[in-house]
């Protein structure tokens, strides 16, 4: 018997999807969540160019 | 920056680096070794492994009664030790797990199985900037807290079936709470300066995903994943899929029909299983459909007539297996 082969992206989801682990961020550290990855920038900054003046 | 140097400094010399955590570690490790502390931890580990707080007395002192000066005798000796060393060597980092957010700070002070107990810190100046939250979210746990410094405001957010309430609550040093976390969120909405807060929890449940809820009229906005491991074995399974992997049908079968992983997940096994393999994936999805008690049932039933409809030649697989 030859079976038909079922592309994945034609089979709906459920109702409600479910997100991953952590998407349900509080409001709170969503929203300053935009310093964090400057505050890394800098840092990573520093430590490869320690000897330029700041 | 004015850290440059100070950075520098610690780059160039190893050894610094070594003695800017040296003086953490050895906190760490004496403050452990007190004997008070010693119980706690001891206790905490019969925690993680299902024992109930109330048979836990070291533990349960810190969250219960009187508990302000317990739970206060317990920290105050580590943080005296650190908040010195780290004004001493600004860049030495805390040796346990840390976070900071926006206006709370996380220090996680024992984690074990699906325990943690936290210290957590919250700052009342930048709490005030972060508008009232409107929602609450929810996610199987039981969770002590008890305020160990500082005072404020905030909400003890109820949910009873499908209504939603919020009552006020006044924090003060000592307050004790003790709550089921898919039932009552605590919100947080003023702090006077600064406060510190113990918490313990336990999570359970694992396969109920968090889920958050509109304050105003109680409809549920999101949800997602209340656990690592299940996001990591969702990922595992359309990695899977991606790769073609036709010899892992019958694990995605399994999976798609062990009810003890959340819908999520045994819903994108089954859909994997059915890509990678018609034949296993159909045979799963009839069995999901016809087992009653299933959460998945009806829209395993809806997806199994609609392929039908789709793939006619689908029923001889069925009558082959019967």
């Amino acid at each position: 018997m030859i079976l038909p082969l079922i592309d994945i992206a034609s089979l709906p989801g459920l109702d409600t999807l479910t997100g991953i682990f952590g998407s349900l961020m509080p409001k709170a550290d969503f929203e300053a969540s935009g310093d964090e990855i400057v505050i890394l920038m800098a840092f990573l900054y520093e430590l490869l160019y320690p000897d330029v003046p700041h | 920056m004015q850290s440059g140097n100070q950075i520098a400094a610690l780059q160039a010399d190893p050894g610094l680096q070594i003695a800017a955590q040296d003086g953490l570690l050895t906190a760490l490790a004496a403050w452990k070794a007190t004997p008070q502390v010693a119980a706690v931890f001891a206790e905490f580990d019969k925690f993680t492994a299902g024992a109930a707080l109330p048979d836990l007395p070291n533990l349960a002192a810190l969250f219960g009664g009187e508990c302000a000066l317990d739970a206060q005798a317990f920290v105050a000796p580590l943080l005296a030790v650190w908040a010195n060393c780290l004004g001493k060597q600004p860049f030495g980092v805390v040796p346990m797990r840390h976070h900071a957010g926006a206006a709370m700070a996380n220090l996680m002070l024992a984690s074990g199985a699906t325990c943690m107990l936290n210290l957590v810190a919250v700052d009342g100046v930048k709490l005030g900037t972060v508008p009232a939250a409107r929602t609450a979210s929810f996610a199987p746990a039981e969770v002590w807290e008890v305020v160990l410094q500082g005072s404020g405001s905030g909400r003890l957010v109820e949910r009873r079936g499908e209504a939603i309430m919020a009552h006020p609550l006044e924090l003060t040093a000592g307050l004790a709470l003790g709550r089921e976390a898919s039932r009552e969120a605590l919100l947080l909405d003023r702090v006077d300066g600064a406060m510190l807060m113990l918490r313990l929890q336990r999570r359970h449940g694992a396969i109920q995903p968090r889920r958050e809820y509109a304050l105003d009229d109680g409809r549920m906005l999101r949800q997602a994943s209340a656990t690592p491991a299940e996001s990591r074995h969702e990922v595992a399974v359309a990695l899977i899929g991606r790769m073609g992997r036709k010899d892992a049908a019958p694990l995605l079968a399994e999976i798609a029909r062990d009810e003890n992983h959340g819908d999520s997940l045994r819903w994108q096994a089954l859909r994997e299983c059915l890509g990678l393999d018609t034949r296993t994936g159909f045979w799963t999805l009839t069995a999901i459909a016809r087992a009653g008690s299933d959460t998945l049932a009806v829209p395993a039933g809806a997806l199994r007539a609609q392929l039908l409809e789709t793939y006619p030649q689908l029923a001889e697989v069925e009558l082959c297996h019967a």
